[in-house]
């Protein structure tokens, strides 16, 4: 049976059933998961921590989240992450929308001052950061914080290599939902697919399937460029593509290119899967009266990929 | 009003979930099941937006990931329309924890797409006042949808789906006579429970929220067979705004509408609750 832990330094408050179910020890006793009491960033974000439990710590990692649609369809990867890192001896930390989260917001600056903020925890805990990992464009926001947190590696599942080119895809995937949407009731003929642009443009701030985006939060994404920004990270970097035909694109293949030349120890490694979906989108597939979830095997794959990689260099513990 | 995440025991496992209480003691619960949605909050965005308006009205609610969603632990590969005991069990050990935290047992049910199938089942309970259902799925699942699901990449259905006359010829005349039109048995069962609870349905004009005029007609026939109490505790909004399925999308305005909309129909449904116990509060102190 699941168990309920008592919350870390509240040993006093296990008669409160809100403070108990705070945590949990996973059935074969491998982790713990933790959300953590006091909230971070500007926006009061929680974090969950997992910890090992069979094994002694080897390390930690923050794994850093995405904004709009992906932030939703990579949170079971990075759950799964969390718990395949444990197995291994390293504890994690992932953050969720809190409480003062009246409106989801993509805004770089707040995702990089929340892992400012995780890393003061793990300090707290007397956990040593061993890497950072990301997902989408939750990758790019990791190997931008990698190099301020002074993490000895990062870890990067599909990341967007250019910010500007993550801003085009959302406004046209955006687009197209808008037309697909209005096509689907017949009487519906507006569409609001331009609408994101000119609203930028004429009130620098607009909503991006259903994100709020400034212009501000526009020309901070827009300036990212990974192969310039990593140019000063010492530590080593794993690069995970995923692909049907097998061949991760340019951007990724010249982003590790750069980081070898430069002396780097850059990892690419290529996933290939038929991915009915683009990675990133809705992936629940077929039609009623069943749904398949296209990524069910892809997120425990690219889990247990990441994990080995980390775990390849972190210290040995004993079992 | 104060938020807390949890992690429930559940089975062998746990649910991710978010409690919000409200400042004093509850009214009533409310309890929120999404629909398949995919989002960085815990349960819904649609959930987290109800929070709090909710706990304004004095109401505590709950907001969940399914077991092998988000950050609830799970191997869960696929979601069956008819297959709806796990997703049940889920929802029912959330509404369970929410009963023991707010230390209230009335509660009231917001279910959306998928979760609506679950929210009908919920209705059963004596205990439930009310309930809300957005894109409900109204449907029986028959030979029309396990053909679409099973066959749909065939080439030889992509050539007929392709040609306008094929269509026509072929797809129109199977269609009428092996498709759905008539409101699901689980859908009519809960109708009959409004003798205890109201029942708004959201439904709009969208393909991907269940937009069905046959299955709207069906639920209207079965109106009209209840006492005339009950009738009027079915309420049928039919509305613009949508897809109500990926609400997180929709335009803030619409946001906006849906969630006023769904929080007039459970203050009304406990409202209705509370006026339903007075004369017997009063007949108990006389």
């Amino acid at each position: 049976m699941t168990e309920a832990l008592p919350i870390h330094g509240t040993k006093d408050l296990v008669t409160d059933p809100l403070a108990r179910l705070r945590s949990y020890r996973d059935a074969d006793g491998t982790f713990s998961e933790e959300f953590l009491e006091t909230p971070l960033g500007p926006q009061a974000s929680w974090a969950i921590l997992t910890l090992p439990l069979r094994r002694a710590v080897r390390g930690a990692c923050i794994i850093c989240s995405s904004f709009g649609p992906e932030a939703g369809t990579h949170r079971r990867l990075e759950s799964v992450s969390a718990h395949c890192l444990a197995q291994q001896g390293f504890a994690s930390l992932r953050i969720r929308p809190g409480q003062h989260a009246p409106e989801p917001e993509i805004d770089v600056a707040r995702r990089l001052t929340e892992m400012r903020e995780l890393t003061d925890v793990l300090t707290e805990r007397g956990l040593p950061l061993s890497a950072v990992v990301g997902v989408g464009f939750g990758g790019t926001m990791a190997a931008l914080a990698a190099q301020d947190l002074v993490a000895e590696a990062v870890a990067l599942v599909e990341p967007v290599v250019l910010g500007r080119q993550f801003l085009e895809d959302s406004l046209q995937r955006h687009a197209v939902v808008e037309l697909m949407t209005a096509a689907e009731v017949a009487r519906e003929r507006t569409t609001r697919a331009e609408k994101p642009k000119s609203e930028l443009a004429a009130s620098g701030v607009t909503t991006v399937r259903g994100f709020r985006l400034t212009q501000t939060a526009a020309d901070r994404m827009s300036a990212i460029d990974l192969v310039e920004d990593m140019g000063g990270y010492r530590g080593r970097v794993l690069v995970l593509s995923v692909s049907p035909a097998g061949r991760a694109p340019e951007s990724m293949r010249g982003l590790v290119q750069r980081l070898r030349q430069d002396g780097r120890e850059a990892t690419l490694e290529v996933v290939q899967d038929e991915l009915p979906v683009p990675f990133g989108e809705y992936y629940f597939t077929g039609t009623p009266p069943s749904k398949i979830d296209s990524r069910f095997w892809l997120d425990r794959n690219l889990a247990e990929r990441v994990t080995a990689w980390v775990a390849r260099s972190g210290s040995e513990a004993p079992a | 009003m104060t938020e807390y995440p949890l992690f429930l025991p559940f089975n062998d496992s746990v649910l991710s979930a978010v409690v919000t209480l409200p400042d004093g003691q509850a009214r009533g619960v409310v309890v929120n099941v999404t629909g398949t949605v995919l989002t960085s909050n815990v349960g819904s965005y649609l959930c987290s937006r109800l929070a709090g308006p909710l706990a304004e009205q004095g109401l505590a609610s709950i907001r969940f990931d399914f077991s092998g969603a988000g950050d609830s632990p799970g191997l869960i590969e696929g979601v069956g329309l008819d297959s709806i005991d796990w997703a049940l069990d889920c929802a029912n050990t959330a509404l369970e924890n929410i009963q023991e935290l707010a230390a209230v047992d009335r509660f009231a049910a917001v279910g959306t797409c998928y979760g609506t199938r679950i929210v009908f089942r919920l209705l059963r309970n004596p205990l439930c006042v009310g309930a809300v259902c957005l894109a409900p799925v109204l449907l029986e699942t028959r030979a029309w949808s396990r053909m679409r699901s099973r066959y749909h990449k065939r080439s030889v259905i992509a050539l007929v789906k392709s040609s306008r006359v094929l269509r026509l010829v072929v797809l129109k005349p199977v269609k009428r006579l092996v498709g759905e039109r008539k409101p699901a048995t689980l859908v009519l069962d809960a109708v009959n429970q409004l003798d205890h609870a109201r029942l708004r349905l959201i439904v709009s004009h969208f393909l991907r929220d269940h937009y069905s005029p046959p299955a709207l007609k069906g639920l209207e026939e079965a109106r009209t067979k209840l006492p005339a109490d009950e009738q009027g505790r079915l309420d049928v909004q039919i509305v613009d705004d949508g897809p109500l399925s990926t609400f997180e999308f929709m335009p803030r305005e619409a946001q906006d509408r849906t969630v006023a909309s769904v929080v007039e129909a459970l203050v009304a449904a406990f409202d209705e609750a509370e006026a339903r116990d007075e004369p017997e509060v009063a007949v108990a102190l006389g």
